[in-house]
């Protein structure tokens, strides 16, 4: 008997209990779906942040100071805005800035506002962020720096603290910050994540208003095209060290990279716990496909030993329960994929990303639904091809 | 005519605790091809295990033995099914058809095992084994759709489908009425005129006159006519 032929007489066999194979594959299915649900997510998370990393840029680098001592202030006096100057002058930079926006690390300006009898503490930026998404107001423009405008836009929870929930009627309203008026313009929609982590923006020309209170604590240096980073990072790393011969620690190259590893290390690690929590499922999915191919030889005893009476082999009534097991999970799976993504896409209709159904998961998924099926169904199938033809004929 | 089988001194006994119960008491015993040999006794004499021995479907301790002159007596297990499928076709009492395939499908099945037939051939030998037993119309039935007697001729369709050398029925009209027994048993005489050799096992003694040779056993020992 060959395999096809093995085949089809497997299916004959399925066929003939098709409400039961069904009810037999509803744990596959949900086993399966559940995992493709929760890696597809994940994957798509995945991706949304590798995109966010593309957009840093590749020809700035990003210097952090890391003192000996984590308790010193020497952290946040390791970068001055006089620094800029003389760090301009070094070989192959092009520009110098305080990092911010994307993955920068800026500590921005922290100083509280006032409205009438509220108050809320901000954490100011002058970054510019052009893709800035604004629930009312405008973006502050270069008019603003031209013309010396105190304008500023807030987060939402800012606004909030000072305005209460109309937040429309912020808009063209004065706030004092250390004794100056500024004026709102913009209030900034949450991000994706519904997380207020972002800053509220002044113009670039206020920086000197707050000078004594800015905290540096990582900046960006553009490279002039035709310069090694890593040469240019040398002689910026030499020239701080210059200007700051005091501090006890140093200038290193921070990574963006390795701060989307970390945050990809941690989505995988979720991923990967639900993913097994998931997977219990699919263990029990397992053992009622061995529950019911247990059920299925002993039913079916007298009709494996007139199989073995007409010239089956053991190993042939071995493969042909194992052949229905591998089925049953095997189709199972396939539902549960395109249940799991199914759901995975309607999920991600309420997320700011789109679920991703890898080839790996899909590999991954196929390759466990007919494992299951070979893992649990064969000490069934094992049984099966092992009964004494006499015994199962006639008790 | 040649010998198609020769078991000597077939001996088969089981144990519980420290008795030992003999099923089947030093038998010596051979079959002509074309020959249709009753076996004949009481029940528990030991009949249908001596058929089921014949068929290596069934184990024996002691003895031998040859079929076609080959001796089968120490087969593998895989090696006896293989010799069941290529030489034996069994015709059981409660016909043993299997209810969740058609009857093209349960007669394929001996084929399927064979392996090395191509549909359009196991189609047709099919087809001619529905044909010898008369239930060609019943190609695509379930066994449930079909009386006693009809299911008990498919039964035997699917014992001649492989051309089997040898035919061994066991109570073949025991759930049948007197009518549709003695059909079944027209059937098997019409495929021993065609050389066909069988081996039935009954305890009714009208079928006797239906054989060439007649064996009795009594207490898993061969006896004389008068003695069972």
């Amino acid at each position: 008997m060959n395999l096809f032929e093995l085949i089809y007489s497997a299916l004959l066999s399925l066929r003939a209990h098709k409400f039961r194979v069904f009810l037999t594959m509803i744990g596959i299915i949900i086993g399966i779906s559940s995992v493709v649900t929760i890696l597809s997510i994940g994957a798509g998370l995945k991706s949304q942040v590798n995109q966010s990393t593309k957009n840093v840029s590749v020809n700035t680098i990003t210097i952090n100071f890391e003192a000996e001592d984590f308790n010193s202030m020497e952290m946040v006096t390791a970068f001055q805005y006089s620094d800029f100057k003389n760090l301009q002058n070094v070989d192959g930079v092009e520009k110098v800035n305080e990092s911010g926006g994307g993955l920068g690390i800026n500590l921005g300006i922290n100083e509280n506002a006032e409205f009438f009898d509220r108050q809320t503490s901000l954490m100011m930026s002058t970054y510019n962020k052009e893709n800035l998404k604004l629930i009312y107001g405008r973006r502050i423009t270069p008019e603003d720096d031209k013309f010396k405008n105190y304008v500023i836009i807030l987060t939402e929870d800012h606004a909030k603290s000072l305005f209460g929930t109309d937040l429309k009627q912020a808009i063209g309203k004065g706030i004092n910050i250390k004794g100056e008026f500024f004026e709102v313009v913009g209030i900034q929609k949450k991000d994706s994540t519904g997380v207020d982590m972002s800053y509220d923006y002044i113009p670039t020309f206020t920086k000197t208003f707050f000078q004594n209170d800015t905290q540096i604590s990582s900046i960006d240096v553009k490279i002039k095209q035709g310069y090694a980073a890593s040469d240019v990072f040398k002689s910026v790393q030499k020239e701080l060290k210059i200007l700051h011969p005091d501090l006890k620690g140093k200038y290193v190259q921070a990574d963006p990279q390795a701060i989307t590893k970390s945050i990809e290390k941690i989505i995988g690690g979720l991923t990967l716990f639900i993913a097994i929590v998931s997977g219990i499922s699919l263990f029990v999915g397992g053992i009622g496909v061995m529950n019911i191919m247990y059920v299925s030889v002993t039913e079916r005893r007298r009709e494996i030993g007139i199989r073995r009476a007409i010239g089956a082999k053991p190993n042939t009534i071995v493969l042909q329960f194992l052949i229905e097991s591998i089925f049953i999970t095997g189709i199972g799976g396939i539902l549960g994929i395109s249940i799991g993504y199914g759901i995975s896409a309607i999920i991600g209709l309420f997320l700011p990303f789109k679920p991703v159904l890898t080839i790996g998961t899909l590999i991954g998924s196929s390759i466990t639904s007919i494992s299951v099926g070979i893992i649990f169904g064969i000490i069934p199938a094992y049984k099966a091809g092992n009964l004494n033809p006499i015994k199962a004929i006639y008790k | 005519m040649p010998q198609l089988l020769k078991i000597k001194e077939l001996s088969k006994w089981y144990n519980q605790g420290k008795e030992r119960y003999d099923v089947l008491k030093k038998l010596d015993f051979s079959v002509e091809q074309g020959s249709f040999v009753v076996i004949m006794g009481k029940s528990g004499s030991g009949k249908t295990t001596l058929l089921n021995t014949i068929g290596l479907l069934d184990e024996f301790n002691e003895g031998s033995y040859e079929f076609k002159g080959q001796d089968v007596t120490r087969l593998k297990e895989v090696d006896k099914s293989v010799f069941r499928n290529k030489h034996i076709g069994f015709i059981f009492q409660q016909f043993h058809l299997i209810e969740s395939l058609t009857i093209a499908q349960n007669i394929e099945l001996p084929l399927l095992y064979h392996g090395g037939y191509t549909r359009s051939k196991r189609m047709e030998m099919i087809k001619k084994s529905l044909k010898d037993v008369g239930l060609e119309e019943k190609f695509k039935n379930y066994p449930n759709e079909l009386s006693g007697g009809q299911q008990q001729r498919i039964s035997i369709a699917r014992a001649l489908v492989t051309q089997s050398d040898l035919i061994l029925a066991d109570e073949p009209t025991g759930a049948l009425d007197w009518k549709t027994g003695l059909q079944i048993i027209d059937l098997l005489v019409n495929l021993n005129k065609q050389n066909k050799t069988i081996i039935m096992v009954t305890h009714d003694e009208d079928l006797r006159k239906y054989a060439t040779h007649c064996v009795y056993l009594k207490d898993g020992a061969f006896c004389k006519e008068g003695e069972i």
